[in-house]
């Protein structure tokens, strides 16, 4: 399988290039264009639990489709939903991604959604992205993705973290005095250990924030 | 202090280094990475000036009340990612003694230590066309980190230049400027949209942005679901 990412690094999209009778993986959605004989099919890959556990704790899709290459190969281009950058990761193990940061793979890369405790609760949500496998892995982010090789410990705003490895460790955490926690409203991902992170630069949250004031206005009564 | 712009298409943002015993300010919210090292403050005051006075004329000027600081703590150095919330540029603004800058609120992002930041209102014009309509002027020798929506460009002014509000970034204070309309009267300019423009004159430069977040709101706005009262 060869692959390129175009158009970098503010809309990104990625072609991948099928052999005969290879096979790639796309989130739901993703896929922008096939060129040459490939067949879709539309799993819930690994079965029902693990497709609703994908689309309802993880906010993933239900159904991910499988490309599988004819006779004379063929060609995808995948695109995420929101602009920025796409990294392409020769998965050997393991990788935690962010909800809804998963993009493409490789068959041999699984999803499953991971409890990530408490904390999630106050970060993306309850659960993450576990990848396993060996393969290649497409993750993407809204913005520009910054790769950070963590030794020791690294502060990431919340919404901010996109992937790290597992061998990352993290916790929350806030300015260290209590004031800024009261007034400046900023809850920070602590991570620790040794290992790669990637963070993107532009928080969706904070987009939809900008444009919750431009809403209409609904009187109560009215209705 | 070294700032590094990482100018990755449209999504810019800045990676300020900071050594032992340097300081940097920041709009309130705009780190989104930093090293462990790094001690998060929250303060009211820029060099000299402040106190709950200046963050109180921020916070009517539709700007956070505190600014964020950023120092070390351990004695070795350290490092601070700040981005701003819409796609855009991120420029940094060297500011000497010289010539003060005036930057439009929303597109302040942070500044170093030794520079002065002060609010400055522009009367009740501003607040009459519903445009927030305020300035930090940014003041001494040391650099100034501004954020835009799309892509600046920057204007030489020698004689007269006009500028829509929503889209001046900053600009040197050596020039004159008045808060205006844009039409021949104040009904026909409100009805053309145009709103409040700043009239120039003088020489000295302007940092423009390619869009008006004002206008991007109220484009998307209106698609979302109505908000309760």
């Amino acid at each position: 399988m060869n692959y390129e990412i175009l158009t970098k690094p503010s809309y990104a999209l990625v072609e991948v290039a099928l052999e005969p009778n290879e096979q790639v993986v796309g989130d739901s959605g993703a896929m922008t264009w096939i060129e040459g004989s490939v067949e879709t099919t539309t799993t819930t890959r690994g079965g029902i639990l693990s497709g609703l556990k994908r689309k309802i704790l993880s906010g993933e899709s239900f159904f991910q489709n499988t490309f599988t290459a004819g006779a004379s190969g063929g060609t995808i281009g995948f695109a995420p939903g929101i602009p920025g950058d796409i990294v392409a990761l020769d998965l050997q193990s393991e990788l935690y991604l962010q909800k809804g940061a998963y993009l493409a793979s490789m068959p041999g890369v699984k999803c499953d959604s991971k409890f990530d405790g408490l904390r999630g609760f106050f970060n993306e949500g309850l659960f993450i992205l576990r990848c396993t496998g060996q393969g290649t892995l497409f993750f993407h982010s809204y913005g520009d993705i910054q790769e950070i090789d963590v030794d020791g410990e690294y502060l990431v705003d919340n919404g901010y973290a996109v992937a790290w490895e597992p061998s990352l460790q993290y916790r929350l955490t806030r300015a260290r005095k209590i004031r800024s926690f009261l007034f400046g409203d900023q809850i920070l991902l602590r991570f620790s250990g040794r290992g790669k992170l990637w963070v993107q630069s532009r928080s969706p949250h904070s987009l939809a924030n900008f444009c919750h004031p431009f809403r209409r206005v609904q009187s109560r009564n009215n209705d | 202090m070294k700032i590094d712009i990482l100018k990755r298409g449209a999504f810019g943002s800045a990676l300020v280094h900071l050594q032992p015993g340097e300081t940097f300010i920041s709009e309130s919210g705009a780190m989104f990475r930093a090293s462990s090292n790094v001690d998060i403050d929250v303060t009211t005051k820029s060099k000299g000036k402040g106190g709950i006075l200046a963050g109180i004329k921020r916070l009517i000027g539709g700007e956070h009340f505190f600014f964020s600081t950023y120092r070390v703590t351990d004695g070795s150095p350290g490092e601070v990612g700040l981005a701003p919330t819409l796609q855009g540029e991120v420029r940094v603004v060297d500011v000497d003694p010289s010539i003060s800058w005036l930057c439009a609120g929303a597109s302040y992002m942070g500044s170093t230590d030794d520079l002065a930041i002060d609010t400055q209102f522009q009367g009740f014009k501003g607040m009459f066309s519903g445009e927030s309509l305020f300035f930090l002027k940014v003041s001494g020798s040391g650099q100034l980190l501004v954020n835009a929506f799309g892509r600046i460009t920057e204007l030489e002014v020698d004689g007269q230049m006009i500028v829509d509000t929503g889209h001046v970034v900053a600009f040197e204070e050596a020039l004159d400027y008045k808060v205006t309309k844009a039409g021949g009267s104040w009904v026909s300019s409100f009805v053309a949209g145009e709103g409040l423009v700043l009239e120039f004159h003088g020489r000295g430069k302007i940092l423009v942005q390619s869009h008006n977040p004002k206008e991007f709101g109220k484009s998307i706005g209106p698609l979302l679901p109505a908000r309760q009262r």
